[in-house]
């Protein structure tokens, strides 16, 4: 009976097939994970991989740590660390960054987004950390404004290259004011508290922006504020230098995941920022900030996928590792059932996301789709995941509770997914929702 | 002779459980910390014993307390109220309340009175012991932590128990083990000379209640603290019993607790031009979460009855608790999105509440486990 299922099994039933029919076969023992890399460019391989390296090697160790203790990490080391190697500077083509310049030109943030998920798989917390720096960067690139590029971007670019980057974050998010910047009606109704009042040379800046991720650590913030008592319309970018006089920061909040990244509280008190710090047109920012949104959207899906992949992956060790009775937990077929399906949802979820990055330019649509379909997945299996594991799931150093709480954060920011499924009826509502049926 | 309580006699003790709730356990959630000023909880409990809240060696009423064996839905009504404000608190009253309902039930009345607090080591490994042999009544080894007999002739326990929920400062463990064919029970001092206590920190949630392992190596026993017999098997039938539908009434609390906090947050916080609580998106969010509450209430209401223990309960139970924990993981997700970011930060104590709904979900067999056993005891049923 045993000789005749092993006769049966694929790699061995083909052998009986002619030449050509068993070149048609793919029975190749490779994980999910080389065959999707096999699919990628060569540079979109190459990121991949040193990823995955970078991440079991740098990441993987201090990943507990980094979670219980975040206060203790050194989380400035560990930037430029990453930032030598290139990854903080995948956002532009050599020779301003470090992505390859034809998977560049087919998909802004493809290279981007490979690295998201692998570092994510050990630590969504440093994962964080590491990728705010290109959604501060991202509103100087989408200015489309040469002048910004020239004074700002190609000097940050430049400076993510090498072992002390000008770390970046992004500022939109007001005490009053969450979903209401990320939503075209509530954008309307906005309580904005953040005002740029014109003076000689440049304007003032004040008010607060709160839950800046890396808020505390960056070195600069690409922050959006409204021109005098004029409305949401009148949003402008502006560069603000840490390091500028009025310019503190506050609170830090205590969060329950992705903690090796602050999320911290931004006090701007009459800080003069110069006319050549406006990013863009005047009153351009909201389009700016909408457009910023469409791009980063996706990587939030990946970074989903790869934290969810990292609880699947823990899931798989301990169900090799451990017996029910005198079978090992994987040899059950309601557990192969059970991991069947994380693989699948991750899977369509990875598809998604890749599928959603092959263009030059982000769409709101698609963006907003996947982030809402890739970090709802990811949530479901690594609720899975703490269902295999049991007991075992919930001790903090096994990473599998963190996965879980780090992935709960993707449903919420970057506008909660409420209102990122807001954001593609939107998008598709003149060309398919309301318009003329053929 | 099982006592009978009045409805009136019911309604004013959940009444006594939510003022201590609101008053003493409001107040230990102090926002400063995570998980409340985990140092205070002695206190508190010293408080609720006062009350009579806290079921033990003394206090035959409270939380599991063997005068309320005719009202299961006493203690979980109880405990959902405690949930309502702090689940790792709840989780403290059930476990300590299930110790000494199970040493009075092995030995009424209890042999031993001089401790305060008591846990149950049950767990071996990653999941439940399997208790097939007891239902069946086969002979089949039903724990690896065995009784020996020492050179001398004495009782010696061997092996480790994992998973142990204790209170701080616990006194003393009841330990189900092995003796030959049989199941059987002992209790031990927190101090026995052998045996080692291993905290298991940190953890996801129910911070408030300790995790332990237990390592013995050959801890002598007294005589006196050995329990064996048919009962042994009853016993650890009604702990898991307990455990289950204890779980799942603080499951049942915290997400009520959940719900109520996020009807309020919708009522206050203003985005899109009006409170949230005007807009669909939060609506659906609120009436999934209060379905899912509803539906896992609906479950936990049954006539529970803790004297006849039988394959069929149990199965029951088990159900329950895989059920309702899942209803109320996601009632607490959907409510805890209800506050946007503000429910991820710890202030709001909506993350806590996330965080220890779901640590109850994969506590004492894990949904997949359990699954496993309800599908394996309906075929006996
Ligand atoms: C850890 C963390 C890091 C963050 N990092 C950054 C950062 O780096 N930079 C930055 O600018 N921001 C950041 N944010 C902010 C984040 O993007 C917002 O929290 C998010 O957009 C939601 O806003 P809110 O928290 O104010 O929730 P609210 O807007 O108050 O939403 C509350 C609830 O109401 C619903 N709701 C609100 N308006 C509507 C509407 N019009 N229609 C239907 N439903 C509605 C929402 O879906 C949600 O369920 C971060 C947040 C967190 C938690």
């Amino acid at each position: 009976m045993d000789e005749l299922v092993e006769r049966l099994k694929m790699p061995n039933a083909a052998q009986r097939m002619n030449t050509l029919g068993r070149w048609l076969v793919d029975a190749e023992p490779l994980t999910i994970w080389e065959r999707d890399t096999r699919l990628l460019s060569r540079a979109g391989r190459k990121w991949r991989r040193r990823a995955l390296e970078f991440s079991r090697r740098f990441i993987r160790p201090v990943a507990v740590e980094a979670d219980l203790h975040h206060h203790e990490f050194d989380r400035r080391a560990f930037i430029n660390k990453a930032a030598k190697r290139g990854f903080l500077s995948l956002l532009m083509p050599a020779p301003f960054g470090r992505a390859n310049l034809r998977a560049y030109l087919r998909s802004t943030i493809f290279q981007v987004i490979l690295i998201a998920e692998e570092f994510c798989t050990e630590s969504g917390g440093i994962g964080l950390l590491l990728l705010v720096h290109y959604l501060g960067i991202a509103p100087i690139l989408l200015s489309g404004h040469f002048p910004s590029y020239i004074r700002h971007l190609i000097p940050l670019q430049l400076k993510s290259m090498t072992d002390n980057p000008t770390l970046m974050a992004f500022a939109i998010t007001e005490p009053s004011a969450g979903s209401d910047v990320e939503e075209t009606e509530g954008g309307a109704t906005a309580r904005l508290v953040t005002t740029a009042k014109k003076t000689t040379g440049g304007y003032l800046l004040n008010g607060r922006k709160v839950f800046i991720s890396n808020g505390q650590l960056a070195d600069k913030i690409t922050v959006f504020a409204k021109l005098g008592g004029e409305a949401l319309d009148s949003w402008t970018c502006f560069l603000v230098d840490k390091k500028m006089d009025g310019f503190s920061v506050g609170r830090q909040e205590r969060k329950m995941g992705q903690r090796p990244s602050d999320a911290s509280e931004i006090i701007l008190e009459d800080v003069f920022v110069p006319n050549k710090n406006i990013i863009g047109k005047l009153r351009g920012g909201w389009a700016l900030n909408r457009n910023v949104l469409n791009y980063s959207r996706p990587a939030i899906g990946a970074m989903a996928v790869g934290m969810a992949r990292g609880a699947f992956e823990k899931t798989l060790h301990f169900c090799r590792e451990t017996f029910l009775g005198d079978k090992r937990l994987i040899d059950y077929q309601d557990v192969q059932l059970e991991l069947a399906d994380m693989f699948t949802q991750l899977w369509a979820a990875r598809s998604m996301v890749w599928h959603s990055c092959r263009t030059l330019r982000s769409n709101q649509a698609a963006a907003a789709a996947t982030k809402v379909f890739a970090t709802d997945t990811a949530y479901a299996v690594c609720n899975k995941a703490m269902d295999l594991m049991g007991d075992h799931s919930y001790i903090r150093t096994g990473g599998v509770e963190r996965a879980l709480r780090d992935v709960r954060l993707t449903q919420i920011y970057e506008g909660t997914n409420q209102i990122n499924r807001l954001a593609l009826i939107e998008q598709q509502w003149e060309a398919e929702i309301e318009g003329s049926e053929e | 002779m099982e006592i009978q309580l009045s409805q009136e006699e019911i309604s004013e003790f959940a009444g006594l459980a939510g003022k201590f709730a609101q008053s003493s356990l409001r107040s230990y959630l102090n926002p400063e910390f995570s998980d409340g000023e985990i140092e205070r909880l002695p206190q508190i409990l010293e408080e609720a014993r006062k009350t009579g809240l806290l079921a033990d060696a003394e206090n035959s009423y409270g939380v599991w307390g063997f005068d309320l064996n005719a009202h299961p839905d006493v203690s979980l009504k109880l405990l959902t109220i405690l949930a309502e404000v702090c689940g790792g608190a709840a989780m403290c009253f059930h476990q300590n309340g299930l110790a000494f309902n199970i040493l009075h039930f092995l030995s009424s009345p209890p042999s031993e009175l001089s401790f305060r607090t008591v846990a149950v080591a049950l767990q071996e490994s990653h999941t439940i012991p399997h208790v097939e042999s007891i239902l069946k009544n086969t002979s089949a080894p039903v724990f690896e932590t065995q009784v020996v007999r020492g050179e001398n002739g004495q009782w010696l326990l061997r092996g480790a128990k994992r998973f142990v929920y204790s209170l701080p400062g616990n006194e003393a463990y009841l330990v189900f083990v092995q003796d030959g064919d049989e199941p059987a029970a002992a209790l031990l001092p927190a101090d026995s000379p052998g045996m080692k206590i291993k905290p298991l920190e940190p953890r996801l949630g129910l911070a408030a209640c300790r995790v332990e392992y237990l390592i013995l190596e050959d801890v002598l026993l007294e005589e006196n603290r050995i329990f064996r017999g048919k009962e042994v098997g009853a016993a650890l039938l009604r702990t898991l019993f307990i455990q289950w539908l204890g779980i799942s009434a603080i499951a049942v609390g915290i997400g009520r607790g959940a719900l109520k906090a996020a009807g309020k947050y919708a009522g206050e916080r203003y985005q899109g031009g009006t409170t949230i609580e005007n807009h669909p998106a939060v609506q659906r969010l609120l009436s999934g979460s209060e379905e899912n509450i509803v539906s896992a209430e609906a479950q936990l209401n049954q006539k529970w009855r803790l004297d006849a223990m039988d394959t069929n309960s149990l199965r029951k139970a088990a159900t329950t608790k895989r059920s309702v924990t899942r209803l109320c993981t996601q009632a607490v997700s959907d409510a805890l999105q209800c506050f946007g970011g503000y429910g991820y930060m710890e202030d709001y104590g909506m993350e806590k509440r996330f965080r220890d709904v779901h640590t109850l979900k994969a506590m004492v067999g894990s949904p997949f486990y359990l699954q496993r056993l309800i599908h394996h005891w309906g075929g006996e049923a």
